[in-house]
């Protein structure tokens, strides 16, 4: 079974909900971990400043470093008029870090190595950008795609290829922390996987031969720590740099 | 998100090994997109309403007292450099004042010391013009002592020479005739 | 011992004690003006700075096949409705691939952001 490294992806359905249509919308394996993921951030974060303490605890200054980080990400990024997005990148960010860490704890499952989730967040984002952009500068907003200079001839080109690269952000976006969290956790598996596979196939000889993929286990679990941590700031960061598409600093 | 056009699949993919890459399982797009919209907006109204205020309000009180704390410390630093330029000034006032009463008192004993000098020098002059005046007197003395003699002189003198005393008037005159010359 | 011997010195050396007070106000002046001076800014700065460089590298690695994904897929749509197989796919795919790399020198900072051309000059 741990030989298997899609296993751990599969959505198990514990209970049907409800139906839309045809659809059924269950409660599944993906779910549950999402409501952990919510639970865990606002334990964290209220547990952290329960004390309200000048001097922080541990936990508190976790969860003030988590705010600061974020709100310096933001700040430094999308300019002070960003910061009205804050809550939101701050959502996005502790969600997607908390579920990627969640992953790597193991017999457990990684919301964020489904396309779909790091879709549907990415074009959350992508829309809140084309929203907000629209609605702060109306057609205004469409100059990002008109690059100064360019001779008309070539100008629709260059537009069109201008869109495309805007319309590829929410792929890219998505495609990068789905890859990342599915290849680190894939890879992992098929590294246990090899100690398991020696250790029945050779014996004793194989166990101790095992020390070599155990060792590399633990080496990639450090770097897929870092991975998770790496993903999630990354997600929030873009999404700051395509806010301040929409808000543009220096008015 | 409200893509839940991708179902209708027959197949029952939580269970067994079928039905392809798990991430690609359409039919188990709707249920995980139901669930991340209400997970995110349950975490996001959570988060913008009571968990970031509350991490930002500790923060920024921290931030207000330090604050506070600092500009407390740089007014007491004001305060210990005002003390210094005050002690320092002090410092300054009783060293003029010291040279100062210094100075005085040099003054004052110079001054004494003259006024002195000058009685004693004038206790000097009055003994001086004394002796001059009983040396003056002395010589009147001697003046008439010696007109004295000099009458008598030529009294018998001119006895001799005529035998006759001549009379006192006219000795007295030609004496002093004499003298003058 | 020690202390006996800088007590000793302490005391031997008022003079010292007064150039050594206006050293230590003179110090704790600097202190006061760097700890005014808003300390969150610089330090955060440089420690997002690396974590700015990871990400940076991060972005690359999918922006030049979003491009590509994202050509493609509109040429196939295209090809499909109209009929026009292979041609849309063909001309997306290389249009997708300029975007791609488009995307790729901005994530690397060699073309500036989109957003730029919002500034008023």
């Amino acid at each position: 079974m741990a030989a298997d490294p899609i296993h751990q992806f599969r959505i198990v359905e514990f209970f049907p909900v409800a139906h839309i249509g045809k659809t059924e919308i269950a409660f599944t394996n993906s779910a549950l971990f999402m409501l952990a993921a919510v639970v865990i951030i606002t334990a964290f974060l209220i547990i952290g400043t329960a004390k309200k303490g000048l001097v922080p605890t541990r936990l508190q200054s976790a969860a003030e470093l988590s705010y600061e980080f974020v709100a310096t990400t933001v700040r430094s990024t999308a300019g002070s008029e960003g910061m009205k997005f804050f809550p939101f990148v701050f959502t996005l960010f502790m969600f997607v870090l908390t579920l990627n860490f969640i992953g790597l704890v193991p017999y457990t499952f990684t919301v964020t190595s489904h396309i779909i989730v790091t879709a549907a967040l990415a074009i959350m984002v992508f829309l809140t950008v084309l929203l907000y952009g629209l609605y702060r500068h109306g057609f205004h907003f469409f100059n990002l795609f008109v690059p100064k200079g360019v001779p008309i001839a070539i100008l629709p080109l260059i537009v069109f290829i201008e869109v495309l690269s805007f319309v590829s952000r929410p792929i890219s976006h998505s495609v990068r922390l789905f890859a990342n969290m599915l290849a680190g956790h894939i890879t992992l598996q098929v590294f246990a996987g090899f100690i398991i596979l020696m250790g029945s196939a050779m014996g004793a000889i194989g166990w101790i031969g095992g020390i070599l993929p155990f060792g590399m286990i633990v080496i990639l679990m450090a770097l897929e720590t870092l991975v998770a941590f790496l993903q999630a700031y990354v997600f929030a960061i873009l999404t700051c740099i395509y806010l301040n598409d929409a808000i543009h600093p220096g008015h | 998100m409200a893509e839940q056009q991708h179902t209708t699949s027959t197949e029952h993919p939580a269970e067994g090994g079928h039905g392809g890459f798990p991430p690609f399982q359409s039919n188990t797009y709707a249920s995980q997109l139901v669930w991340l919209a209400i997970a995110f907006v349950l975490l996001f109204v959570l988060m913008s309403k009571w968990a970031l205020p509350r991490v930002g309000s500790v923060i920024e009180n921290r931030q207000k007292r330090i604050d506070g704390d600092i500009a407390e410390a740089g007014k007491l630093k004001e305060q210990s450099d005002a003390a210094v330029a005050a002690y320092e000034k002090a410092l300054a006032d009783a060293r003029a004042n010291a040279q100062a009463i210094a100075n005085e008192t040099r003054d004052k004993q110079a001054a004494e010391a003259e006024t002195r000098r000058k009685a004693l020098e004038d206790e000097l002059n009055v003994k001086l013009s004394d002796a001059e005046k009983t040396i003056a007197a002395t010589k009147q003395a001697a003046m008439s002592n010696v007109r004295g003699i000099a009458e008598d002189a030529t009294r018998a003198i001119v006895e001799r020479l005529i035998g006759k005393a001549p009379s006192d008037q006219a000795v007295t005159t030609a004496v002093a005739d004499a003298l003058k010359r | 011992m020690a202390d006996g011997k800088r007590g000793d010195r302490d005391h031997n050396n008022p003079p010292d004690d007064e150039a050594a007070l206006s050293a230590r106000l003179e110090r704790l002046g600097e202190r006061i003006a760097t700890a005014n001076r808003h300390p969150e800014q610089d330090d955060d700065v440089r420690s997002n700075a690396k974590a700015s460089a990871y990400a940076r590298g991060f972005r690359m690695s999918t922006e030049l096949v979003a491009g590509v994904l994202v050509g493609g897929g509109l040429g196939w749509l295209l090809d499909r409705w109209l009929g026009i197989s292979p041609w849309g796919l063909i001309l997306f795919l290389l249009l997708g691939f300029a975007a791609g790399v488009l995307n790729v020198m901005r994530a690397a900072g060699v073309v500036s952001e989109q957003s730029e051309r919002l500034k008023p000059k």
